[in-house]
């Protein structure tokens, strides 16, 4: 049995501890899974991103960090490595936001103005066990000017797996994941934002794969 | 117990005790504020969908998908609804066969200032409506890619991956900006094989399940200026 708390507040405190660490959290998701064969991971990054070579017409975003749950809880020994390349062309459409969608929502027919991705990008996932999974696919970033004069930036993109390791090898199946950051200030003009960009700043992706590993396929 | 934090006041401690409760997730719960920014809502939960693949004879096919919403628990929302659409170009159908190369290293840096593209650029445009159980709704648009894989048991998984952008909102989703992300899965029993595209489509048009796994990242509209 454990220590007898000595006040109240230390009591609660001893219920959140054993809510953080013995309640399980997983990434796995067994029971989102559809057929026999298909694992399915979701959880959440936070990374560090840095806009490098922001004084010219192609700056990439470079990004590194580590995994948790979805609850916030960190899997020790992940971690990620992102990057993301755009022209500076492009960057006025990431305010841009697409037309509203006729009814019915399910006839075939959308109108995709102000959704094409606006560059390519790749992410590596390494797992606590030494397994890995690359991805590769289009991505479309979003800029919200917020109330105050803040802003909240947004990258969403399919990823297709085009490598792993270890229990990932050979593995086959899709991910998507969608990043979000938060300025509280937000400079008016270009030359100014891409400077805050460059400084580096956090991020937070919620990343969701589905797969099947190689021994399951034909 | 000396373990973890230590609150500074009983106010600390239970509102560290409700948020450690909260980040375990309840039944029907579906926002995720802890790993929110502030203004920024998290929603991440899954679709129970039935697609078919149709508009075959009229030579402009796509996938119609209706179902409903579960939390990540696969717990039903009551009163929720999905409908969403994905065009498909039968010319094209064997490229969700192919896969992407190796991506060389580093893998936070372009390679030649570029990133191979190869089997990993949308096949569609796709849109999804999503309601709630209060009448809330949103509407999303965005590329999309599919992909199958056969399964050593003679069936074959089917995915799609799409990125969608918020075009339109209702009742507290009324204005709000941001973006989704989902990957659906069906797994295809006795899916006929890849020369057999004839089959293939007939199989489709039948009708499968999936689950659909989706986040949205959003600010409300009293939140932007």
């Amino acid at each position: 049995m454990a220590e007898q708390s000595r006040t109240l507040v230390e009591a609660l405190d001893g219920i959140r501890y054993s809510l953080e660490h013995y309640v399980p959290h997983d990434i796995e998701q067994p029971q989102l899974t559809i057929g026999p064969v298909e694992h399915v991971l979701a959880f959440k990054i936070n990374e560090h991103h840095f806009l490098k070579d922001a004084d010219t017409d192609t700056p990439h975003f470079s990004n590194q960090g580590y995994f948790s749950d979805l609850s916030g809880t960190v899997l020790p020994g992940s971690s990620c490595r992102t990057g993301l390349k755009i022209h500076i062309s492009k960057l006025p459409e990431t305010e841009k936001w697409p037309p509203r969608q006729p009814e019915p929502f399910d006839d075939g027919i959308s109108k995709p103005n102000h959704t094409d991705p606006l560059g390519h990008s790749k992410q590596a996932y390494f797992f606590p066990d030494g397994s890995s999974l690359v991805t590769t696919g289009p991505s479309v970033p979003k800029i919200l000017k917020l109330k105050g004069g803040g802003a909240q930036l947004w990258v969403a993109s399919v990823g297709v797996i085009a490598q792993g390791t270890g229990k990932y090898k050979d593995v086959r199946g899709l991910s998507s994941y969608v990043g979000s950051a938060h300025f509280p200030h937000w400079p008016a003009k270009p030359p100014e934002q891409l400077q805050l960009l460059a400084a580096g700043f956090p991020a937070v992706i919620a990343a969701y794969f589905k797969l099947v590993l190689k021994e399951d396929q034909r | 117990m000396s373990n973890g934090t230590k609150s500074e006041s009983l106010i600390d401690a239970l509102d560290g005790v409700r948020d450690a409760v909260f980040s375990i997730g309840g039944a029907g719960v579906i926002e995720y504020p802890l790993i929110a920014f502030p203004s920024e809502h998290v929603l991440a939960f899954n679709n129970n969908e039935f697609s078919h693949l149709r508009g075959i004879a009229e030579g402009q096919p796509y996938f119609t998908s209706d179902g409903e919403i579960t939390d990540l628990q696969h717990r039903l929302l009551p009163g929720s609804k999905v409908q969403s659409t994905f065009p498909v170009e039968l010319s094209k159908f064997l490229d969700v066969y192919q896969w992407p190369n190796p991506q060389p290293e580093p893998f936070d840096l372009p390679t030649n200032h570029s990133v191979d593209t190869t089997n990993a650029v949308p096949a569609a445009s796709s849109k999804q409506a999503y309601f709630f159980g209060d009448g809330s709704y949103l509407v999303t648009v965005g590329p999309s890619i599919p992909k199958i894989a056969f399964t050593k048991d003679g069936g074959a998984q089917f995915w799609v991956s799409s990125v969608g952008v918020i075009s339109q909102g209702a009742g507290k989703y009324e204005g709000a900006k941001g973006m989704s992300v989902y990957t659906g899965s069906a797994y295809l029993k006795d899916f006929p094989p890849k020369q057999d595209q004839k089959g293939q489509v007939s199989y489709l048009q039948q009708g499968f399940s999936i689950l659909v796994g989706t986040y949205f990242k959003l600010v409300l509209k009293k939140d932007q200026p």
